[in-house]
């Protein structure tokens, strides 16, 4: 089942539905060669447009009846009574034909054609109404590829049938035959939906089962309205527009010059059309099943899209340098209808799936109906105005034919093909984004949210507000007057913060900062004026006297180690309110390398306001503990681009211990900046790989709050394949080792590996592509259901270039463990 | 401070105790224990104030550290049974606006549901 991609579990359904394609493909390619040799020998190739055009009409009239009935049935019941319909009317044609009027009728060629046209698009619309509704994207594209073969090998047989019969002289059967199948289709269509009403293992219920609410009911206008509004609905429309046009036009040629070959010669030609279709489709069954799945998963929905314009734009130059004849109209008809088993069919089915099921129950009827009769009445009154203009003799709207016409229609062809191939491209981007927009994005980073919601500063300081409290009234009166001066002292904050006020110890900076008043707030609010607060203590802490005075409490401080550890907070404190350039700044290095984590602390936030140059080595130095590790941070943060030459060398030291160096990694994210990117970046190229995580997700936080810093994509990339080998050896290694105590460590070691390996893998690919769309595959792929996780995964395979869908996809990908394990061996030997 | 870990179905509770501050933290802070669990694939972290006494500016960072760590891997941080002066100060300092605070564990972990 590896060839043909079938899981298990879904064989059954798979078997069923290549079987149902069958069963209407055979009779299908029965049908066409007899109704086609009959119109060409009673009536003449020149009777096509007109048999085009009455087509077009009448199963426009059938679409808008079945848009009205369609609603009122179960699709079952509708595939069931239009097979039983179609054997049953066919019988009576056969007996009609048979008879004296039907053997020399003009019109009846006309009648056959139109019911055998009918025929067709009832019959496939209904098959691939049910196929869509049953697979979502991944399950399609492995899937499509089989099941197609089915309607191949119906007509392989259909054209062998109808071959052999006409040469043996029983062609009288072709038509009773392909009433018999459509009957034992009809069996096959109800295996079909008993299987989709068990509880699938493959299959999402979006087709009603009894009971159930059955679809909204939908108009013509509804249809119409649903593909007006949506670009990407009615690119589809326009591609299937044009691909008929243009098969037709290529259809034509071909019946041209069969007609011009084998003239009146009726068994000849039934006889031809049948082998034709045989070996045609035999040709498709092999494209289909060995190329058509691979082509897709190698080339992807959007390049595959254009490879029927392209092919079929070499083949119309080749009828027109070639003399027109039936081997290059065979070469052309045989391009365009193997394309249209296989790939064209397989993509078009593809591109509907990430509409909304909604939608596309809505549009994809109306495309393949009406919009497709549309074309076929254009591609009909293209052949007349082209054989009016050419000034040919046109007899009761059918006009007489010759080669050089027939030749010529290339052009006409061409014509259609340059905005095929233009609409494809663009359709193929489309894919894309619908895809994309079929999932949803189920977190973001909040680093920035919280930010943005939070001043964490003030926060924090109320926090030590509050808690200096209870140890000084000098700190206390400081924090006071830095919330102050943030104009953060609103009256919740004042009241939550003095309450209690009146315990707070007066400590030996008492004097100096007046802290009987600070310890309690004045009765009004305008007994406080911020301004002149700010300004006065601002003048007296830039006295000279003042400096002196505090110098030599600032000796007496330092001296004691032990014992002031309160007045080494106020020391510090003080300092961060001082100029710059006041002299007892030069004390503060001390102080920010004090045993104690509270001094410190008091110490780093003041060298963050006076950012001197002189403190960067005393505050990393702060990184490496816990408990002065996100003041130090957030110090150096706030030094910005003036740290970042220590910070550099400090990242690449591997003899520093590891705690810092991943301190240094958060603190360069925090500062985001170009030169900060391109040090992680370097440090992940060069470095040794114990700090890629936190290097990972520093680049992964920049990209994410700073769009326009470039990030080296080409690290990056490196660094995808260096951690997917990680992950494919972690994986194999824990396959082999097997249960028990002994290697119980070591399998939560490499199930850990994997748990972290994945997400790193993830965040570097969102720095070679849109961050967003990795992502949202990402987090679709961990936490999504079924069809968001076949989604993801589809948006991977569209987004990612080949040399990263090849080692990506796998890790991925629904696959047994057997297959897994010979993907990732594959992986590690191509590495 | 000490911090002892249980877990209910797929939701790790950490039952906080005593002061989270600088100067009482060990080796291991919250947020690194946090980290631990979401290293292992836990995606759901309930943290239990009823023995906290009292956080600084140093508690308020493991705090938010923690939350941003868990919420950028698409997992969800929350709070229950915060003392009524530490809730008053979360207001004010409209830490409330960021995180899910909860008066009982019971209701906290149907939240996580």
């Amino acid at each position: 089942m590896r060839l043909v991609s079938i899981k298990p579990g879904e064989e059954k359904l798979a078997f069923l539905l290549f079987s149902y394609f069958f069963l209407i493909t055979t009779p299908h390619t029965l049908i066409k060669v007899h109704r086609t040799t009959h119109l060409l020998v009673r009536v003449g190739v020149g009777a096509l447009p007109l048999a085009y055009l009455s087509a077009a009409v009448v199963t426009g009239l059938v679409v808008l009846y079945y848009a009205r009935i369609q609603f009122k049935i179960s699709i079952q019941f509708l595939i069931i009574a239009n097979l039983v319909f179609f054997a049953l009317s066919g019988l009576v044609l056969q007996l009609v034909l048979e008879t004296r009027y039907g053997r020399d009728s003009l019109y009846l060629p006309y009648v056959y054609w139109v019911w055998a046209s009918v025929l067709i698009v009832v019959l496939m619309t209904h098959f691939w109404m049910t196929v869509n509704e049953i697979f979502n994207p991944r399950e399609a594209k492995r899937l499509i590829g089989f099941i197609s073969s089915g309607g191949i090998l119906g007509g392989i047989l259909g054209g062998l049938l109808a071959g052999v019969l006409t040469r043996a002289n029983l062609g009288i059967l072709l038509l009773p035959l392909a009433c018999g199948l459509m009957i034992a289709c009809v069996f096959v269509v109800r295996a079909v939906f008993r299987d989709r009403q068990r509880p699938p293992a493959m299959a999402k219920p979006v087709l009603s089962k009894k009971g159930q609410t059955e679809a909204p009911k939908v108009g013509f206008k509804d249809s119409f309205n649903a593909v007006r509004h949506s670009p990407y609905l009615t690119l589809i429309a326009a591609v299937v527009a044009i691909g008929i046009i243009v098969s037709t036009l290529i259809e034509f040629q071909f019946f041209s010059a069969a007609d011009v070959h084998y003239k009146n010669r009726i068994k000849d030609m039934q006889a031809f059309f049948g082998f034709f279709f045989a070996g045609l489709t035999i040709f498709a069954f092999f494209l289909n099943a060995f190329f058509t799945g691979n082509f897709i998963k190698k080339m992807g929905v959007k390049l595959t899209v254009l490879l029927t314009p392209v092919v079929l734009l070499l083949c119309s130059v080749v009828v027109l340098i070639a003399p027109f004849a039936l081997l290059p109209a065979i070469f052309i008809k045989g391009s365009d209808e193997s394309l249209d088993f296989s790939l064209k069919q397989t993509v078009r089915e593809i591109l509907y799936i990430p509409v909304a099921s909604g939608l596309k129950f809505k549009a994809k009827p109306f495309i393949d109906m009406f919009i497709s009769r549309v074309a076929k009445v254009v591609a009909a009154l293209i052949l007349l105005v082209f054989a009016l203009l050419l000034n040919k003799e046109v007899k009761y709207l059918t006009p007489v034919f010759d080669t050089g016409l027939a030749k010529q229609l290339s052009w006409i062809v061409i014509v259609f093909l340059i905005p095929w191939a233009v609409l494809s491209l663009k359709i193929g981007k489309e894919y894309v984004t619908t895809i994309n927009r079929s999932i949803k994005m189920k977190w973001d980073r909040v680093d920035q949210s919280v930010r943005e919601q939070l001043d964490v500063d003030s926060a924090k300081e109320i926090f030590d507000a509050m808690e200096s409290r209870n140890r000084s009234a000098v700190l206390y009166a400081m924090h006071v007057f830095d919330l102050l001066q943030r104009d953060k002292l609103s009256p919740e904050i004042k009241n939550l913060i003095s309450e209690k006020a009146g315990e707070v110890r007066v400590s030996s900076l008492s004097d100096l900062f007046n802290a009987e008043g600070a310890a309690g707030f004045p009765e009004k609010a305008e007994d406080i004026r911020q301004e002149d607060l700010v300004t006065d203590i601002r003048e007296t802490m830039s006295l000279d006297a003042y400096q002196k005075l505090m110098e030599g409490h600032a000796g007496n401080v330092m001296a004691e180690s032990q014992k002031s550890e309160v007045e080494k907070m106020e020391l510090a404190k003080a300092i961060g309110l001082m100029s710059p350039d006041a002299p007892l700044t030069d004390r503060l290095e001390a102080l920010i390398d004090d045993h104690s984590p509270d001094v410190s602390c008091y110490a780093l936030k003041s060298a963050a306001r006076l950012k001197k140059v002189s403190y960067i080595p005393a505050i990393i130095r702060k990184l490496s503990h816990p408990s002065t590790r996100e003041d130090a941070i957030s110090a150096l943060h706030k030094y910005g681009q003036s740290a970042m030459p220590a910070l550099e060398e400090n990242l690449s030291d591997r003899r520093l211990d590891l705690n810092l160096r991943k301190a240094v990694v958060e603190t360069l994210a925090r500062l985001g900046t170009q030169k900060a990117a391109f040090a992680l970046a370097e440090e992940l190229d060069q470095g040794g790989g114990e700090l890629d995580p936190e290097i990972i997700d520093a680049l992964d936080r920049i990209r994410t709050e700073k769009g326009d810093v470039a990030l080296p994509t080409r690290v990056a990339k490196r660094k995808v394949f260096s951690l997917v080998h990680k992950y494919c050896r972690a994986f194999l290694d824990f396959q082999e080792l097997g249960h028990g105590e002994s290697t119980e460590a070591a399998r939560h070691r490499l199930k850990r590996d994997l748990e972290t390996l994945l997400p790193d893998i993830f965040k570097l690919l969102g720095l070679v592509y849109p961050q967003e769309e990795i992502r949202k595959a990402y987090q679709n792929i961990e936490t999504g259901t079924r069809n968001s996780i076949a989604y993801a995964i589809e948006l991977l395979d569209n987004t990612l270039k080949k040399d990263m869908r090849d080692i990506i996809i796998p890790l991925v990908e629904d696959l047994s463990s057997s297959e897994r394990q010979r993907i990732f061996q594959k992986i590690l030997k191509n590495s | 401070m000490r911090i002892v870990a249980r877990h209910k179905n797929d939701i790790v509770i950490f039952d906080l105790e005593g002061e989270i501050k600088r100067s009482d933290i060990t080796d291991v802070t919250l947020h690194q224990l946090v980290k631990e669990q979401l290293d292992s694939g836990k995606r759901k972290i309930l943290l239990n104030f009823d023995a906290v006494e009292f956080i600084d500016s140093f508690g308020v960072g493991e705090i938010l550290a923690s939350y941003i760590s868990t919420h950028n891997l698409g997992g969800k941080l929350k709070l229950v049974r915060i003392s009524k002066k530490l809730f008053l100060i979360f207001q004010v300092t409209m830490l409330t606006k960021v995180l899910d605070i909860y008066d009982e564990e019971e209701t906290a972990l149907k939240s996580f549901l």
